[in-house]
């Protein structure tokens, strides 16, 4: 599985999306409901996911499935522990 | 509140607490008589509320909604009192003992949310914890801006509040967004701790849930509930209450963040609903407690 579709489950999951129906130019904030706590909770998937700690600044910034995919092979590019599988 | 009377109270009464917490205390004793004659219909509400939730007589409820007042005009002129001195004068805190940190949390090294009420002193309560724990601790506030229904008058010294507490803790307030959640959350990762209120009405946020408040169920917000879900931080209740001697800071029982955000928040108001039960003038929210429907 590679790291977009390990991203779209995860942000599917956050936001309650039927599998296999996000698209990697979904915007975060067009998906369900979100409120003022949903970017910290997908957060909080994306590290246990990857075994990554994703900045929140970095959150903020990543727009779309594809934005967030993206971020996370640059952390897990940079961090120091090889990624869970 | 009208416009008028806003004015009156902010820009002309209220700077008269810097010359003293004896002016203050004056200053909250006005507030308090002339809140109450404005506004009998809120007056009658939190009076029969406060009734039903203690079992009162509707004089002595009406005397803690007199009390609730005066609190709350008190908060403001200690403020202002504190604003005007060149340091926060700790000799004047009390604190109760502060619960330990589990060895889960510590080794984990994740920070603690202090949840407080609209009670007593809740801002001095704040500057004097981040004080006594040596910093890294962030206020989460609503914003000051158009969305806040505030009067201008008010929102000018509320402005000012803001820009000394974060002054003097040396952090800026956290804000309720996305963007300043997710920071929160960031804070809490690092080790560093916030302090909110958690008596929130509902109707404000998304995320709500009902609690019982001496057995009449009343919706509250419960976001950072979920940010301690999300982080693993345990929450400590606290309150400030001033008196004529000083401030005192008391705590509830720690709580761990397990068991879902709703009980948690249940939890959490159950520690903090002690201390209203022991001073009830001291909880500014009863007129606008909403309940469940």
């Amino acid at each position: 599985m590679t790291t977009l579709d390990r991203v779209k489950r995860v942000v599917g999951e956050v936001m309650r999306v039927p599998d296999g129906t996000l698209e990697i130019t979904a915007r975060i904030e067009d998906l369900g409901e979100s409120d003022s706590l949903t970017l910290a909770e997908i957060a909080t998937s994306l590290d246990m996911e990857f075994g990554i700690r994703v900045p929140s600044e970095d959150m903020v910034d990543a727009r779309s499935v594809g934005d967030l995919a993206a971020l996370v092979e640059r952390l897990l590019r940079t961090a120091d522990s090889p990624p869970a599988s | 509140m009208r416009s008028g009377w806003a004015e009156v109270r902010y820009r002309w009464l209220l700077p008269l607490a810097r010359g003293g917490r004896a002016r203050g205390r004056a200053y909250a004793r006005i507030v308090a008589r002339v809140e109450r004659a404005s506004d009998p219909e809120r007056a009658r509400v939190a009076s029969a509320r406060i009734a039903r939730a203690l079992s009162l007589d509707p004089v002595r409820a009406e005397r803690v909604y007199h009390g609730c007042l005066y609190s709350e005009a008190l908060e403001e002129a200690d403020s202002v009192f504190f604003m005007h001195r060149p340091a926060l004068d700790l000799t004047l805190f009390q604190f109760d003992e502060l619960p330990e940190v589990p060895d889960g949390a510590r080794a984990a090294n994740v920070g603690t949310i202090f949840g407080t009420l609209h009670f007593g002193t809740p801002v001095l309560g704040y500057l004097a914890l981040c004080a006594r724990l040596g910093g890294g601790l962030s206020i989460v506030g609503r914003p000051l801006d158009d969305a806040n229904p505030m009067p201008e008058s008010k929102r000018t010294y509320a402005r000012a509040k803001v820009r000394w507490a974060e002054q003097v803790a040396g952090r800026p307030f956290i804000a309720t967004d996305s963007a300043a959640m997710a920071q929160a959350r960031d804070e809490l990762l690092a080790g560093r701790s916030l302090f909110t209120p958690i008596d929130v009405p509902g109707s404000v946020a998304r995320r709500a849930t009902t609690v019982p408040v001496f057995g009449e169920p009343v919706r509250f917000a419960c976001g950072l509930m979920t940010l301690a879900r999300l982080t693993g931080a345990t929450v400590v209740p606290v309150v400030a209450a001033s008196s004529p001697d000083g401030i005192r800071v008391r705590f509830g029982q720690r709580l761990d963040p397990g068991g879902g955000e709703d009980a948690l928040l249940g939890r959490a108001l159950g520690e903090l609903l002690r201390f209203v039960r022991t001073d009830p003038d001291e909880w500014w929210m009863w007129p606008y407690l909403e309940p469940a429907r």
